[in-house]
């Protein structure tokens, strides 16, 4: 069976499945992609507990193996991606998740789309790509993981919610620069 | 202007040389060099590392144009921090302005700005524009406990608080794409915030009188005075002040510093702005209020700081907004833990247990509103 193609495009989603000490089971069942802001950037964070001063999460292990792939993409290309919507249809997407979002339009791959940012969904529905999106939950199912999270962000239900939005929109009109 | 021509100028504007920019992103100043020139465009991690290190949004580098500088007004800048905070503000108002936008009131500013045809401005312009304010806006007799509110829930003002040196100075700013903001010390005590914000209130209503011409970005002494007298006028009227006085007094022949403390809290004012106020009313003369201020000098600030409390960096209404752009998806979590000033961790647990929890009971409620 192939792996399930999976893009992140939220480091909260890096960040939860290192909370459940899932990351190297999706990493060894899925072909994980993200990109490099989302990996080198704001993936880290310190998680503090008590006096601990806590630890930077390191994805290099990974990056270095090759076990994930990591994209880097021009600015450029980026802005032309946030240019298409009206400056009032978001106020700012993370730098991260526009860098995948651009990247994702600029090619044909077939991959799975995750993140547990309401913004994500609603653009992702916004462009008719809402079938491409997976919540953690639906990936940790896919996996042979299926649990129950916290979070409704990582809910089936939450990206349906949001994709719907994102995709009445799109059909009523809202939020793409009339060109 | 292409994006190299306004990285040239953002890094100039940040006080940064290109090898200082180049320390604080670990990108070879070869790379800056050829970015400045157009010879190519940075990747999107190389722009939010320039974008961080320059206080500037990525989409800033690609507007059409020439970047306008940002007038920011200061009452003595603070020499060593002073461009970066004076960035911060910029971008700090830059956020509440996109915010606004998108889940708020698009609405700039309502400020009633002042005009004085061709003639000076002058004390008494100052204290009709105090009057007058106070008026309009229904601040009371004693102004100083609504002024901050009234300011940025009805005027649309955006008021920071941040810390720092030398502690009797604050900021204000006025510009077409973000609206009026005023920059207050967290490090000072909450009657002197008082004064400085009706100090800072007086710059923003006379910006088009006083703004005009060369040196724009520096208020004259003439200027720092009619905004002091502004500040007293409005957060001290008359009437109510000699009503106060009158009723301190009762029947003594003079008044000590605890009755002076005493009508300082009715007014939401530091004991030397309402001595200076009484000095202005002739209530007191200008050589025994001196004397006085003298003897209690350090009395006070020690007295006034018992009581106070740190103020938050960013408005009630920032902190409501971006909790709704976050559940609108109008904003990721990384940048609602950037707008909040917080860390990812502290926003993602914001986000799960406070907001993203309500749309999962659909615990928004909503209510008609009849049309008579």
């Amino acid at each position: 069976m192939p792996k399930l193609k999976l893009m992140i495009l939220d480091a909260g989603v890096v960040i939860k499945l290192h909370e459940l000490e899932l990351w190297s089971s999706i990493v060894e069942r899925c072909d994980v992609h993200l990109s490099s802001i989302v990996a080198l950037c704001e993936s880290k964070y310190h998680e503090v507990k008590g006096d601990d001063w806590g630890r930077d999460i390191d994805l290099s292990a990974d990056i270095n193996n090759r076990s994930i792939t990591i994209f880097d993409f021009p600015q450029d290309a980026v802005y032309e991606f946030k240019s298409q919507f009206d400056p009032s249809y978001f106020a700012d997407l993370d730098a991260g998740e526009a860098e995948s979002l651009a990247f994702l339009v600029h090619q044909n791959d077939d991959y799975r789309i995750s993140s547990g940012d309401a913004i994500v969904y609603k653009v992702l529905g916004n462009l008719n790509l809402g079938d491409q999106g997976i919540s953690l939950e639906e990936i940790l199912e896919t996996c042979g993981l299926g649990r129950k999270i916290d979070g409704f962000q990582h809910t089936k239900a939450f990206r349906e919610q949001l994709t719907r939005l994102g995709a009445t929109d799109m059909v009523q009109g809202r939020g793409r620069k009339r060109k | 202007m292409s994006f190299g021509s306004r990285l040239k100028w953002a890094r100039e504007a940040a006080g940064l040389t290109q090898k200082q920019l180049s320390e604080a992103t670990e990108i070879g100043i070869s790379s800056i060099s050829e970015f400045e020139t157009d010879t190519r465009g940075p990747s999107a991690l190389q722009m939010v590392l320039i974008g961080e290190a320059v206080r500037r949004r990525s989409d800033f580098f690609y507007e059409p144009g020439e970047p306008q500088q940002e007038v920011v007004l200061w009452r003595e800048k603070p020499v060593e921090s002073g461009t970066q905070i004076e960035l911060q503000l910029i971008e700090l108002a830059g956020q509440f302005q996109r915010l606004e936008q998108c889940v708020g009131n698009p609405t700039l500013f309502e400020l009633p700005m002042a005009s004085c045809g061709n003639r000076p401005f002058g004390y008494a312009d100052a204290e009709r524009l105090a009057h007058d304010f106070r008026k309009c806006h229904s601040l009371g007799e004693r102004p100083g406990s609504t002024l901050l509110r009234i300011l940025e829930e009805v005027c649309r003002v955006k008021v920071f608080h941040l810390p720092f040196e030398p502690s009797g100075t604050a900021a204000c700013t006025l510009d077409e794409r973000y609206g009026a903001a005023v920059l207050l010390n967290s490090n000072n005590i909450r009657w002197r915030r008082n004064f400085d914000l009706a100090h800072e209130l007086f710059h923003l209503l006379t910006w088009k009188i006083f703004r005009v011409g060369e040196n724009v970005a520096l208020a004259s002494e003439q200027e720092e005075k009619l905004a002091n007298y502004f500040a007293g006028s409005l957060l001290v009227p008359p009437e109510p002040l000699r009503l106060s006085v009158g009723s301190q007094r009762n029947g003594k022949n003079s008044l000590d510093f605890d009755d002076l403390f005493e009508i300082a809290r009715q007014f939401d004012v530091s004991v030397q702005a309402l001595v200076w106020q009484m000095v202005s009313n002739k209530l007191i003369e200008k050589a025994k209020a001196l004397e006085m201020l003298g003897k209690i000098d350090g009395k006070v600030e020690l007295w006034e700081r018992r009581r106070d409390e740190t103020p938050p960096t960013r408005p009630i209404r920032f902190e409501a907004l971006a909790r709704e752009a976050i559940e609108k998806g109008m904003i990721g979590t990384g940048m609602f833990a950037k707008y909040m000033g917080i860390s990812r961790r502290a926003a993602m647990k914001i986000v799960e247990t406070e907001i993203y929890a309500g749309m999962e009971h659909e615990a928004n409620a909503e209510v008609e509103i009849n049309d008579t």
